[in-house]
């Protein structure tokens, strides 16, 4: 599915991934944890194509193109979505027509035609029900005057609604309260299939109670420095973050 | 430095000489003042504070000819928002009305009609608003009038439709000014809607038109301006409102090299409102200048505005929103924002809010923001498989449709996003 190669990334001259190395198959889902500032936001901005990266070295293939080439919609017509940290709010956008139109430039990319009026309320239904998002949320201007929580499930819902093939969730678990990540927690799940891969990027070991990863990789100071199962991240949790960082620098 | 001879606007204007403004002992006497005026009054430079961005040169300096009459147009080519109402053609200031069936006491006419058919009414309003001393665009406009539209409409008559007039102009190298007349009378109700198509460039179009919205009274003003790269646009609305009286003017510049827009509003009596709402996307070169006055006379009276602007490629927009809220205006709601994005580096926007205040129990705000588009929400449009140009026509759409969504037909709105999607 993907395949990052020694990727070195720099904002404004500081460089914040040193040499990156993973891969995720098909159908799998992998977590990614690791300290504040380790650059696991920036793995996803950059994964998702935000312009304010500088790539100075290594690789992304992305089911067999390179992923680092094409700009943020291409990424996003090829199956590729990001979950944000913090889904930014769009007065005057309404949250159906965005998707409306996102999903049929989607289908025009893949050389579908636009869903019909009642292919896409359909849709939308079952979608809103999967993350319990009240009707009149979709009717508002994306994300706006939403609580966190709220916001949190809106781009699992846009999630459902586009079905990527690899989808990052960025810290999605943050300032969640239990229901509502139980809710994020059941979107994903639900999404769950063997061609449709998932890189979780979260601080808490509690979200991955919620989703089961296949692997657990520890980001520290730009580069994954241990790897394991779902073990992994109970050990995280127990000892912290810190113990790794001495193993690094030994 | 070198210092050159600035001719006066009569100069700039010679070849009208023989084309005045002529019709009765009060029309001939307020075009001589007007005359006299353009003799007297400094043109507008930098340093005139109305006119510090707004360059006028190329039209007070300009060798502007009369129009020729009779000029035939395709009205089907014309790019015009359609929609079910009385039409008015103003071809370079001539008038024709289309055969269409107008409720009983609704006068439209020209105004060379309604100065013979309707002489005190006429009189009682021409040249008493809009003020020919003072301003040079409106004395320009005074002395050379060629046509307009009068409309009244009678006490308690609610217009059935909106009027729609569509000022064509034909000519390259002329200058058409025409002067319009509204009268609500009490209780009357009524739109007009004006679109304004350039064909031919280089060409000066100036608009006057006095509105006098009587005691309890509603009516709304469209402004729908569409130029040429070398099309130079003026307009003013002088507006008195009665008691009870609400007036609604939206004024959506899409294109023209240079727009000015001067509405006014004088709030005569109490418990009056007037909304002024603004949309306009200079690109290219163009320039497009709003300046409105709202003047609050008494008290108990409101006013909105909202002007919003995207400003492309080397574009300039002006906004300068006057409010006076007199000493005797209390109880005052005076509210006033003004936003702007601009899309390139080489655009510019200059804003000023002039709030002047002399009342002291009245509620008065104002704002002015000028940005770039929201690069965080571009990217996550982006992210959502929108290819970057629909994701940023997505957010000018949403920050100009606030002013767009105010236009009272769909039929008016579908036609704006047309012109600012093309």
């Amino acid at each position: 599915m993907i395949k990052i190669k020694n990727l070195h990334a720099s904002v404004e001259g500081n460089e914040i991934l040193k040499g990156l190395d993973l891969e995720v198959k098909a159908g799998e889902v992998h977590a990614i944890m690791g300290p504040n500032g380790s650059g696991k936001s920036t793995l996803a901005s950059v994964l998702a194509g935000k312009e304010d990266y500088e790539i100075s070295d290594g690789s992304v293939e992305y089911q067999g193109e390179d992923l680092l080439e094409m700009d943020a919609d291409e990424r996003a017509k090829e199956g590729l979505f990001l979950a944000f940290q913090y889904p930014v709010e769009i007065p005057g956008v309404s949250n159906v027509n965005f998707l409306k139109t996102a999903l049929n430039e989607i289908r025009a990319h893949h050389g579908k035609d636009p869903l019909t009026a009642k292919e896409f309320l359909g849709k939308l239904k079952t979608c809103s029900e999967l993350v319990e998002l009240d009707g009149k949320l979709k009717d508002r201007s994306v994300n706006e005057g939403f609580s966190g929580g709220e916001k949190k499930r809106n781009d699992i819902f846009q999630m459902a609604m586009l079905e990527p093939t690899f989808a990052i969730m960025d810290e999605t678990d943050s300032g969640l309260d239990i229901d509502a990540l139980r809710i994020v927690a059941k979107g994903v799940n639900s999404m769950r299939s063997s061609d449709r891969s998932f890189l979780i990027i979260t601080h808490y070991q509690r979200l991955l109670d919620h989703i089961k990863p296949d692997y657990v990789h520890v980001l520290s100071e730009g580069r994954i420095v241990k790897s394991g199962g779902p073990e992994l991240a109970l050990e995280l949790e127990e000892k912290g973050y810190d113990w790794l960082k001495e193993g690094v620098t030994a | 430095m070198m210092i050159t001879e600035v001719p006066t606007a009569l100069e700039a204007f010679a070849a009208f000489e023989g084309h005045e403004h002529r019709g009765s002992t009060l029309v001939d006497r307020v075009t001589d003042e007007a005359l006299v005026a353009l003799q007297e009054l400094a043109i507008p430079n930098r340093k005139t504070e109305a006119w510090k961005y707004t360059p006028v040169n190329k039209i007070l300096k300009g060798s502007w000819k009369p129009a020729v009459a009779g000029h035939l147009i395709s009205p089907e080519e014309l790019d015009i928002p359609e929609f079910d109402a009385h039409k008015v053609w103003l071809v370079d200031g001539e008038v024709m009305i289309e055969q269409s069936e107008l409720p009983d006491g609704v006068i439209l006419c020209s105004m060379g009609e309604a100065l013979e058919k309707e002489n005190d009414l006429f009189e009682s309003v021409y040249g008493k608003q809009a003020d020919h001393r003072k301003d040079i665009f409106v004395a320009v406009n005074t002395a050379y009038a060629v046509g307009g539209i009068y409309l009244r409409l009678a006490k308690n008559v609610q217009l059935d439709k909106p009027i729609h007039v569509v000022h064509v102009y034909t000519q390259a190298e002329t200058a058409v000014c025409t002067r319009n007349i509204i009268l609500a009378e009490e209780g009357s109700q009524g739109h007009m809607s004006h679109s304004f198509v350039h064909l031919h460039g280089p060409i000066h179009s100036n608009v006057v038109t006095e509105v006098r919205v009587g005691d309890n009274a509603r009516f709304t003003l469209d402004k729908f301006q569409t130029g040429l790269d070398d099309s130079y646009h003026y307009s003013s609305e002088e507006i008195h409102q009665g008691r009870d009286a609400v007036y609604t003017q939206n004024t959506l510049t899409m294109s023209g090299v240079w727009t000015r827009n001067d509405p006014h509003v004088r709030l005569n009596d109490q418990n009056s409102t007037c909304h002024l709402n603004g949309a306009y996307v200079p690109q290219g070169k163009e320039l497009v200048d709003n300046h409105s006055i709202i003047d609050h006379l008494v008290p108990n009276c409101e006013s909105h505005e909202l002007y919003k602007g995207v400003v492309y490629e080397q574009g300039k927009g002006v906004f300068n929103g006057k409010v006076f809220v007199r000493p005797d205006a209390q109880k005052t709601n005076a509210y006033q924002q003004n936003a702007n994005i601009l899309m390139s580096a080489d655009g510019s926007m200059n804003s000023k809010p002039e709030l002047e205040i002399y009342a002291d129990d009245v509620k008065c705000s104002h704002g002015s923001t000028t940005g770039q588009l929201d690069n965080e929400a571009l990217f996550y449009l982006q992210c959502r498989g929108l290819s970057k140009i629909n994701a940023k026509q997505m957010l000018v759409n949403a920050f100009i449709g606030e002013v767009v969504e105010r236009l009272v037909l769909p039929e008016m709105q579908e036609w704006v996003w047309s012109q600012i999607e093309a």
